[in-house]
């Protein structure tokens, strides 16, 4: 009896000293299991950041580098990888993000669905004190207090994988980072209705599940749309009574030809019922959400017509992203919905393998370097940054000056180094064209980034641009300036002939229209002083003009000077402009500057580094034709913020 | 209890006197009643789909079974179903090692079954609370051993198809049929568990221990060695049904079996066994489970309106309750 | 040997562990305890007012679920369907108040509902003599279908203005969480909680009721003979568990104002945890609200202390699961100098 109690004790103990052993070495990194092909190989750490890479450009290290600072950062998800494969891939991201980006990473999440167990998650969470929160907004409703708590507490929050962004949920966090549940559900049904489905049923292994549910009403809807039938099914957590269930409800409703699954759970037991009923490919049509290794052979074998991907690794990896950028640069997502999908998966394109160690080069062609427009830097410090942190190799290459014909010729010359990646700044989609063209024939993935309209507007097919929304841009800006007392404009253009400058004062200018008021062009030169006299003349001639809008830093710094000659004080004249400079920061501080619109070059730079990377290590692709990185605009009330970093990150 | 009468006693008395009648009796009487009024319900086909949606739970329930009848019950199954999973798949998918897989996926359960056990008789606290406390514990462990992630393969291994592949021989003779060679683990353990229980003096013993452990005791039965030995049983059981699951669906995430415990325990008493030990049997646990999923797939089936297919788990508990009210009324007459 | 031992103990030692037996929540409280001040050296944000309302605030909803379950417990029978319970009290109150029904009539009637689904479970019990384990694991499945009916499977959300009803149920204790910066999330539930727990207490040591309740579970036979109206007592205490379960339903509601089907799933063993923690007996008998108070209150402490800690949730189940095992286990042993 003693004895058996002794063991008792130290098989408890034993127990115990394991799991407490394990418990914290296990948190940052769990021993990898090579089931997922997302998983398996360490992720690039902060070793390999000591690498050389051929940096165009070496800067001295000011006081402390904000990449130093290491961060918390805590991810609430109402699922978790340990009970449904598909958040595999999220955390996957996340983790791989936080190594990259010397982030420290807890990811938290009930053991069963567990809405109200979630929302308590994030208060605890709140509690660890974070430098920023990552939430699934699942119940916006029951998560709102909670995250606002978060906020309140000054901790940066973004919502990932379920929500519909800040503005439909009602809290104002920063972004939301993710697909369009419902848009998802009938996209998918419109598919199979285009393939022939008659009658249709959505396959739920977990109805009450908001995001579920709202997939199947997608589903549901793109059917009584066209005039047919579907309804849900719930199934289990047991594979085999899922399988039964199935089976059951397809003796039952043997007109039923079109089958949803919403995930590897659901999929895993309907090709079960596939096998066991014999039914072949073409018997009956199915789609699925996600994807997984039995789902990609599916796929191929054409049994699967579709798995709708929301790139789940790109949700994590975005939400531990956009926070560090938030935390470390006060840089803010541009949109309050971060697209990452929904991206179909079909016959085409199954099945590419993620190499999350492949060794990459890329090439960056713009039409201005650093060393001679300060704005630049920050696109290239962005650069720099993300491909330290991914352990990628980069050369930047630009013309001396500004000169188009050349910068097209570099775009030849990168192509011939055969490049994994390749970014170029879209400045005139004409020019560009071919040389382009050449290199997406050689097969490299191309970006556009900082100048462009996107693949369809420019008439090329790169992938995505990466930039601000240009004509957005000069027409929010004009808005403010008319809502501050504007009555006459004029938009001064450092470079006509550059489309996207050119965008921006027509944003400005229709601004101004639609409030049935004035405004113009006014072109200046490269010329400072030039400028200066320009503007001065100009202003001189129409005295009425009390709207002026600068296109970056080198309108800005000629139109300070004439104010400064004319002796206008703040308030005599209303001016905004693009992009941000020390010179414009002080302005914008004393009030001579009413804002500054900021296109947040340093993301520019981070995010063409970050999309060329995942698209080739992770089969990742870019969700839209655009992915803005502004407008942002930048007034007294957060100026504070950027000033400490202007010039070198924003 | 399941002790032989002699043969000329009434054939109704000794049914109706035995642990197997009330859940019998039930699955004939929704048998003949589904036959007649559900359409599609009499087809080979549903037969085979009610008894593969058995297959996991059932052979779970006979392990706990075996414990409850000798008193104790068993909480941790569910988790140990998904670290018997577990270990068969690191075998079969990382090592290629069928045997090795099996080894893992019997014997790690098995072990922990014991660890049950040991703590149960060397600490004197109920199971309940014993395997309430491993039942978190083992997942924690399921978490650990796993890292977390999913383990899913595509390929086919000859062991799978052992375990849990298409029973063609079967299917090909009779139309629409679908049985699984799960099926046949199935059968081949309720026979070798009943036949245990029935026949052989550790039978005698289980239910002596269950029913009277004081005059167990008395007659010399070693009481702790039994219940150790049936924590044994009902871990390598969940181990075995772990390796079922993955030979079939080829995937096992940290949550499989979650829940089962539940589905098990439920499964044994709707088959007569009772909860406080010293009654029941194993083809009474297989009916059990069998009628269970003999009510599921009449509900959806049925295809009523107002029970939708997504809440026909509700008809599941209201069909606890009333075969466990049968079968105390049956035993109350007999 | 054992003796010898016992002998060479100091006698001091002895009395204080037989002092200690003679009080259910001993153990219990020790633990609570211990890991207080190991959560409080191990991470600086444990002891801040965030972390400590977040404790009492979450763990006085599962809590009030958790005083009626031991009570039941106390008087030797389980529910396993208080969760369900629960999302079908919130359910009622939700739909009734977006129907239109006055705000304390639809609070009755989810109150009532969740008195009835007791009702029907101590029924089951007392008449069919079905193992309350085995009933309360039909009646929770069927509950969950009741939810998920009414419901239509979706969420229920309140729709209408901010009422007055919902600050008594659970407001923000505001003018104490704004003492502290950032400011902390203390509730009413909390005060609700402890109410509810110092009534139970007073029933159970004070009351005849609290008599009859301890005879049911600890010799049902025994309480038979000396004329304890058995029958009543368990059908009341499934009722007042009911009715519990249905209140913390209510007073979360009354917090979130949103409810899902799948609310309160997975409570019931969480709460018979809690008890089994806090020194209750599972053969009942024996227990006290205040041990059951205590264990709800460990796991919530171990819940929040893990998360700051960063470790993995898979991990917390593995140690409330040690922690039961452990509490019992010395449960059992300062129980064998209780005599």
């Amino acid at each position: 009896m003693k004895s058996r109690f002794i063991l008792a004790v130290f098989v408890l103990s034993l127990l115990a000293i394991i799991a407490v052993a394990c418990a914290p070495a296990a948190t940052p990194t769990p021993t990898p299991v090579p089931a997922k092909p997302t998983e398996a190989k360490p992720t690039p750490t902060q070793a390999k950041e000591m690498a050389p890479t051929p940096t165009p450009k070496e800067e001295k290290p000011a006081a402390a580098a904000p990449e130093e600072k290491r961060l918390k950062i805590i991810m609430v998800q109402h699922a978790l990888c340990a009970w449904d494969s598909f958040w595999c891939t999220v955390e996957q991201g996340a983790k791989d993000a936080a190594a990259a980006m010397n982030v420290d990473l807890t990811i938290l999440g009930p053991d069963k669905f567990d809405l109200e167990k979630t929302a308590a998650l994030i208060d605890q969470a709140v509690a660890a004190n974070p430098d920023g929160l990552a939430v699934t907004v699942t119940d916006p409703k029951l998560f709102k207090d909670p995250i606002m708590r978060a906020l309140d507490a000054g901790i940066p929050v973004v919502g990932y994988n379920a929500g519909s962004g800040p503005e439909k949920d009602g809290i104002p966090y920063l972004t939301y980072i993710g697909q369009d549940e419902y848009q998802g559900g009938y996209q998918g049904g419109k598919r199979l209705i285009a393939a022939g489905a008659k009658k249709g049923v959505c396959i739920n292994h977990q109805v009450g599940h908001a995001g579920l549910d709202a997939r199947c009403n997608g589903f549901i809807d793109a059917f009584k749309e066209a005039g047919l039938e579907a309804e849900v099914l719930a199934i289990t957590n047991d594979p085999a009574e899922s399988q039964t269930i199935i089976d059951d409800y397809y003796t039952a409703h043997p007109d039923v030809d079109a089958f949803l699954t919403l995930g590897p759970n659901g999929a895993n037991p309907f090709y079960a019922f596939v096998e066991a009923r014999g039914l072949k490919p073409g018997d009956i049509l199915h789609g699925t959400f996600d994807l997984s290794p039995e789902i990609e052979a599916h796929i191929k074998d054409g049994l699967t017509l579709f798995g709708i991907d929301q790139q789940p690794y790109l949700q994590g990896f975005g939400s531990v992203m956009w926070l560090t950028l938030v935390k470390r640069y006060g840089i803010m997502p541009a949109l309050p919905v971060t697209p990452t999908g929904p991206g179909f998966v079909t016959k085409e394109n199954v099945g590419v393998k993620p190499q999350p160690d492949k060794p990459l080069k890329l090439m960056f062609v713009q039409h201005a370097l650093c060393a001679w427009d300060s704005f630049w830097c920050v696109v290239e410090k962005g650069i720099d940054v993300a491909a330290k942190q991914l352990n990628v190799d980069y050369t930047v290459l630009g013309p001396d000056k500004f000169d188009l014909e050349k910068t097209a010729a570099l775009i030849d010359q990168a192509v011939a180094a055969k490049p994994d990646g390749l970014a170029v700044t879209v400045t005139d989609p004409k020019l560009f064209k071919d040389p382009i063209m050449r290199a997406i024939e050689a097969g490299i993935p191309v970006v556009g980034y900082n100048a462009g309209s996107g693949p369809e507007k420019d008439g090329i097919p790169y992938l995505t641009y990466i930039g601000m929304d240009e004509y957005q841009g000069g027409y929010q800006g004009g808005k403010r300036m008319i809502a501050a007392g504007a009555k006459k404009g004029v938009c001064i253009n450092h470079q006509v002939g550059h489309a996207g400058l050119d965008a921006r004062c027509n944003g400005f200018i229709d601004a101004f229209k639609e409030a049935g008021l004035e405004a113009e062009v006014l072109a200046i030169t490269n010329d400072p002083a030039e400028s200066q006299t320009i503007i001065d003349d100009y202003y001189t001639a129409h005295p009425d003009v009390n709207a002026f809008l600068t296109l970056g830093p080198n309108g800005a710094n000629p139109f300070y000077a004439f104010m400064e000659a004319r002796g206008l004080k703040a308030g005599d004249v209303i001016h905004g402009t693009f992009d941000l400079s020390p010179e414009i920061v002080a302005h914008v501080e004393d009030g001579t500057t009413l804002f500054a619109i900021d296109q947040q070059p340093f993301l520019q730079g981070y995010l063409s580094v970050v999309t060329l990377t995942l698209l080739q290590r992770q089969n990742i692709s870019p969700a839209l034709p655009v992915t803005p990185t502004g407008p942002g605009f930048v007034d007294k009330s957060n100026i504070a913020l950027v000033k400490a970093l202007a010039g070198t990150y924003r | 209890m399941g002790a032989p009468r002699t043969k000329e006693k009434n054939l109704w008395d000794l049914f109706i006197t035995s642990p197997v009648a009330g859940p019998l009796a039930t699955m004939i009487v929704i048998w003949v009643v589904f036959s007649l009024f559900v359409p599609h319900f009499a087809s080979m086909r549903s037969v085979s789909g009610i008894i593969n949606a058995a297959t996991l739970t059932g052979m779970v329930t006979i392990g706990v079974t075996m414990l409850m009848i000798s008193g104790e019950f068993d909480l941790s199954v569910g988790s140990l179903v998904a670290i018997g999973a577990y270990g068969f798949a690191f075998g079969t998918v990382f090592w290629h090692s069928p045997l090795l897989g099996i080894v893992l996926g019997l014997f790690i359960p098995a072990i922990l079954g014991a660890i049950n056990g040991l703590i149960f008789v060397g600490t004197g606290i109920p199971s309940f609370i014993v395997t309430l406390g491993t039942l978190y514990i083992y997942r924690g462990a399921v978490w650990l051993l796993s890292g977390g992630q999913l383990i899913q393969t595509l390929e086919r291994p000859l062991v799978y198809q052992i375990f849990n592949g298409r029973l063609d021989v079967v299917n090909n003779l009779i139309p629409g049929a679908n049985f699984r060679t799960s099926l046949l683990w199935l059968l081949g353990m309720t026979a070798l568990f009943q036949y245990i229980l029935t026949r052989t003096a550790y039978g005698n013993h289980v239910f002596a221990v269950g029913g009277n452990p004081l005059g167990a005791l008395a007659q010399g039965v070693n009481v702790r060695r039994v219940k150790v030995i049936n924590f044994i049983i009902s871990g390598t059981l969940a181990g075995l049904t772990g390796i079922l699951l993955f030979s079939q669906y080829r995937s096992v995430r940290v949550a499989t079996g979650a829940g089962m415990e539940l589905s098990a325990i439920a499964a044994a008493v709707v088959g007569g066994t009772l909860l406080t030990g010293g009654a029941g049997s194993i083809w009474g646990a297989l009916l059990g489970a069998l009628l269970i999923s003999t009510l599921r797939t009449g509900v959806i089936l049925m295809n009523i309106p107002f029970i939708p297919a997504d809440n026909f788990e509700a008809v599941v508990g209201v069909t606890i309750i009333g075969a466990v009210i049968l079968n105390n009324w049956l035993r109350s007459r007999g | 040997m054992a003796a010898e031992i016992a002998r060479a103990r100091s006698s001091a030692f002895h009395r204080v562990r037989q002092r200690l037996a003679e009080y259910p929540e001993a153990v219990a409280f020790i633990s609570f305890l211990l890991i207080f001040v190991f959560f409080s050296l191990a991470n600086e944000n444990f002891l801040t007012p965030i972390s400590i309302s977040n404790i009492l605030t979450f763990g006085s909803i599962t809590g009030i679920v958790v005083v009626g379950v031991a009570m039941l417990m106390i008087s030797g029978e389980f529910d396993l369907s208080v969760g369900s319970t629960f999302a079908v009290a919130s359910y009622v109150f939700a739909l009734t108040l977006n129907a239109g029904v006055p705000p304390v009539l639809s609070l009755l009637l989810a109150l009532l509902v969740s008195l009835l689904l007791g009702a029907v479970n101590g029924l089951i019990v007392v008449y069919t003599r079905i193992p309350s384990f085995i009933a309360t694991l039909g009646t929770m499945l069927a509950y969950r279908g009741i939810a998920r009916a009414i419901g239509h499977g979706k969420f229920a959300t309140y729709k209408g203005e901010h009422l007055f009803l919902f600050d008594v149920l659970n407001g923000s204790l505001d003018w104490l969480n704004h003492l502290f910066t950032p400011p902390a999330i203390f509730r009413l539930s909390i005060v609700w909680f402890f109410l509810i727990a110092l009534g139970m207490t007073y029933v159970l040591l004070r009351t005849r009721y609290g008599n009859w309740v301890f005879a049911t579970g600890g010799n049902r036979l025994g309480a038979y003979a000396q004329g304890v109206p058995v029958h009543k007592v368990l059908l009341v205490n499934f009722m007042l568990t009911g009715f519990l379960a249905g209140l913390a339903g209510v007073i979360q509601f009354a917090h979130r104002t949103s409810v899902d089907p799948l609310r309160g799933a997975g409570m019931e063993l969480i709460a018979v945890a809690a008890c089994v923690i806090g020194g209750v007996l599972l053969t009942g008998g024996y227990g006290t609200i205040l041990g059951a108070v205590i264990g709800i209150l460990t796991i919530q402490m171990l819940d929040q202390g893990l998360v700051l800690m960063q470790v993995p949730i898979q991990v917390f189940q593995a140690f409330v699961g040690l922690l039961i095992i452990t509490a019992v286990v010395s449960n059992r042993y300062l129980a064998r100098f209780a005599e």
